[in-house]
């Protein structure tokens, strides 16, 4: 029984965790088009500080997800972090899928939690005695369980792009100085969970998720997991275009014998050789709260050929600056 | 406490919160493929129109340009047949737009009109607005532009009919048209940081090298058409 509980207390503990901001959480002032908003620092169960830009639109407002479909922009969010310190990309949570006079929409019409982990180490031209506390880390290495104190000083700015009839661009900043410490701590990760009642993209292979390219299609498939619905919708990459059916928001997958397939087709017009040639979210049910995976794939010049297995690009795995 | 009680307590605990942050949030739309949500309140008619252009349907990159003649803010027309042999490059804007709006006041614009020419002193920029309810105020892009120290022609097209020949979606969304006339590049004015897709694609063109990308995701407001 404890074994059949597991996946709900992992779901539920990382809402326990990343959900509550702390008292201290600056409050911005009212802007048109948003109901409420906060930034503020939230920790995972394994340790790792997260900045969540929390943004709630009012009602028949919307924001938007990294891709925000045919119109729209995904949020700004810059971080400004105290030596020793990196800010890896934001973890966009589940989005709505809609498809409208406008086309394609991907975001988000409900409170969303747009989050930017953060992590010790790593960033070129830091410097800092080896092993001192904030002294450079590989960047590589995983987030430590436990770090007592989020980064301090820090300051933050976002811009968040909400829409309903008209566009209005709400700013949002905050800073601090007060280290704070504790937390409880879990030996659970960011990916998979969820926050604020949506799901964060998921690593393929926890949920057993394969792709393969092959003359301009994408193939993915893997188990249903009891749903009957498993929908893909693309990231915004430079130079993908992926088909859409007429009228519709995603690639819908068939579902058989308790296993889904998507077959994705699409084309490069140029693209950035150094990064993913296909990417894009793999949406399991109809629910923000039901479960995601992140694809990304690599070029097949790169060394994936037809039928190689799907790489991913698990939330938080990667510092970057933050920007 | 045994392992069981344990994780029922961990359990009980983090449902407790979840429900607590879950009745915080506004109702989550219910989520379907065929959802009819507003995403910016416009309309696009995706079948395009003939209107002020050619029969072309979305322009594509490695197609001809569609030709289209609209009237600047003086009231004269302009064709896009007039810059033969030259890159053109299209913007389209809309004064009311907080995406558009920054790109002009960041000086975003201005310098990617600057870098563009010195990669290719000939370029040509069209700044197309499709916004409806601004078609009988060409002087609205005159005073944008001189607002924002942007030297460009701006062209009306009040009632989206080249808006729509392009496909374009949002403000700004960008076009690269090379000086054969053929569409080189459609998509984003820059990565949002410092790469600008525009003048990559011009310094490309004038170098005779394909252009990569040659399409992006253009972001900004929906572009507010006619209904």
């Amino acid at each position: 029984m404890a074994v059949a509980l597991l996946p709900v207390i992992r779901a539920c503990s990382v809402a326990l965790a990343l959900v509550a901001p702390p008292p201290s959480a600056p409050k911005p002032a009212k802007q048109e088009g948003i109901a409420s908003s906060s930034i503020h620092w939230m920790r995972t169960v394994e340790g790792q500080w997260v900045l969540s830009v929390t943004v709630e639109p009012a009602p028949g407002w919307h924001a938007y997800w990294e891709n925000p479909g045919d119109s729209g922009s995904s949020p700004d969010i810059a971080l400004t972090l105290p030596m020793g310190w990196t800010a890896g990309p934001t973890i966009y949570p589940r989005p709505d899928v809609a498809h409208g006079d406008d086309g394609a929409f991907y975001g988000y019409g409900s409170r969303v939690h747009y989050l930017v982990p953060v992590r010790r180490g790593g960033a070129a031209g830091e410097s800092g005695a080896p092993g001192a506390p904030g002294a450079p880390r590989d960047p590589g290495a995983p987030a430590p369980v436990g770090e007592p104190v989020r980064p301090e000083p820090w300051s933050a700015k976002a811009s968040v792009m909400v829409c309903k009839e008209r566009c209005l661009m709400a700013a949002f900043e905050s800073s601090g100085r007060d280290a704070v410490a504790g937390g409880d701590a879990l030996p659970l990760g960011l990916a998979g969970g969820t926050v604020g009642g949506r799901s964060l993209p998921d690593r393929a292979e926890s949920l057993g998720v394969t792709a393969s390219i092959a003359e301009g299609r994408v193939q993915i498939h893997g188990p249903a997991r009891s749903f009957t619905s498993v929908r893909f919708i693309p990231a915004a990459l430079p130079g993908l275009q992926v088909s859409l059916p007429d009228g519709t928001a995603a690639v819908e997958g068939t579902v058989t014998n308790g296993r889904f397939r998507i077959e994705v087709p699409f084309e490069t017009l140029g693209s950035e050789p150094s990064g993913p040639a296909f990417a894009g979210l793999v949406l399991f049910g109809n629910q923000p709260s039901d479960p995601c995976v992140r694809l990304s794939l690599p070029h097949p010049a790169g060394g994936a050929a037809s039928g190689a297995p799907v790489t991913t690009n698990p939330p938080g795995s990667g510092p970057a600056p933050g920007r | 406490m045994s392992t069981f009680t344990m994780i029922a307590s961990l359990g009980l605990a983090a449902a407790l919160a979840t429900g607590t942050a879950v009745a915080q949030d506004a109702p989550a739309p219910k989520e379907n493929a065929t959802q009819q949500l507003p995403p910016d309140g416009m309309t696009k008619d995706k079948a395009g129109k003939k209107a002020k252009g050619d029969a072309h349907a979305h322009a594509k990159v490695g197609s001809p340009a569609p030709a289209f003649t609209l009237k600047n803010t003086d009231g004269k027309d302009v064709s896009l047949s007039d810059f033969a042999g030259k890159t053109v490059v299209l913007q389209w804007i809309n004064p009311d737009c907080p995406v558009c709006k920054g790109k002009m006041e960041d000086g975003s614009v201005a310098k990617m009109m600057a870098d563009a020419k010195a990669a290719d002193p000939d370029v040509v920029f069209l700044l197309v607005n499709s916004t409806h309810y601004m078609a009988d105020k060409p002087a609205t892009n005159a005073d944008y532009m001189k607002a924002n120290k942007v030297i460009a022609t701006a062209l009306v097209d009040g009632d989206g009919a080249v808006g729509h020949m392009y496909g374009a979606r949002t403000t700004p969304h960008c076009y690269v048209i090379d000086p054969k006339g053929t569409l080189a590049y459609d998509g984003a004015i820059d990565d949002k940081g410092s790469k600008n897709y525009v003048v990559d694609a011009v310094t490309a063109i004038k170098q005779g090298k394909a252009v990569s990308p040659a399409t992006t995701k253009p972001y900004g407001c929906s572009v507010k058409y006619k209904k």
